[in-house]
């Protein structure tokens, strides 16, 4: 048995807060999630939502991002979909030690998906007709082990 | 919303931020970060107590405001790293990058540890 919500918002950062706002009150309703778990999620959804936002802004998109949000007994499952053209190389992501990477500092940018898969017990990205979904699950339980 | 007020501290510029550092606000710290180095305070210290958020748009400003900092002569610090700010300085290596100190003390290297979340 799963509820959920969408949130649909125009591509601009000023969104960003709502969103976070949002997802955090959605979580808070899982009685197994804890503080730090809800703020792991909260960070992850918002790099999400910036990138997607980012996505719309280099295209010049007018088009919206919605946000879905599922919650389950174990966990809670979030989705940022936009409507850019596919933005990721998915193959040029597949690095979980990005963030340790030699000269990594040297940069300013790049660090949202990384983040997003340390924050996060799960993270996929599939490229859709119209855009990219990112999908971040937290477990209450912390990760599966595999 | 993104609010930034200053202080000294002996050479030390003291940036006091409250709010949240997102896409949408960190022009706001990057634009004072510039304009007080630009102004001949190479000396920085961004006082992170009275932030709730901070993304990676966020870090990158920091990092943005260290290299410009450095290259100026100067440094950037940071003090108020709690929490699940400190979190996300360990994960990212920024633990590493920036000093952490304390206000009162800003020529001082503070050793802050994560206490019960290092390995």
């Amino acid at each position: 048995m799963t509820s959920g919500i969408r949130l649909v918002i125009p591509a601009q950062p000023e969104y960003l807060s709502l969103v976070r706002a949002v997802v955090a009150a959605a979580a808070a309703l899982d009685p197994g999630l804890g503080d730090d778990r809800i703020e792991d999620l909260r960070i992850a959804v918002s790099e999400a939502t910036t990138n997607a936002i980012e996505a719309h802004a280099n295209l010049g998109s007018r088009e919206r991002i919605t946000i879905r949000c599922d919650l389950a007994e174990d966990r809670i499952e979030v989705e940022v979909e936009d409507h850019a053209d596919p933005h990721f190389d998915i193959g040029e992501l597949d690095s979980p030690g990005a963030l340790d990477r030699p000269g990594r500092l040297e940069y300013e940018g790049g660090m949202g998906i990384p983040l997003m898969r340390v924050l996060a017990d799960e993270m996929k990205i599939r490229s859709l007709d119209h855009g990219t979904a990112v999908q971040l699950v937290v477990y209450a339980a912390g990760p599966k082990q595999e | 919303m993104l609010s930034v007020s200053s202080s000294e501290s002996g050479r030390w510029r003291i940036l006091h931020v409250r709010g949240e550092i997102d896409m949408a606000t960190c022009p706001i710290l990057r634009q004072e970060i510039v304009g007080e180095i630009g102004q001949g305070h190479r000396h920085l210290v961004v006082d992170l107590a009275g932030v709730d958020f901070v993304d990676s748009t966020g870090l990158g400003v920091l990092i943005g405001g260290l290299k410009r900092a450095r290259s100026q002569g100067g440094d950037l610090r940071v003090s108020g790293v709690s929490g699940h700010l400190r979190r996300i300085f360990d994960l990212t290596g920024l633990h590493r990058v920036f000093a952490v100190v304390e206000l009162d003390r800003p020529d001082e290297v503070v050793e802050a540890r994560s206490g019960s979340n290092q390995p």
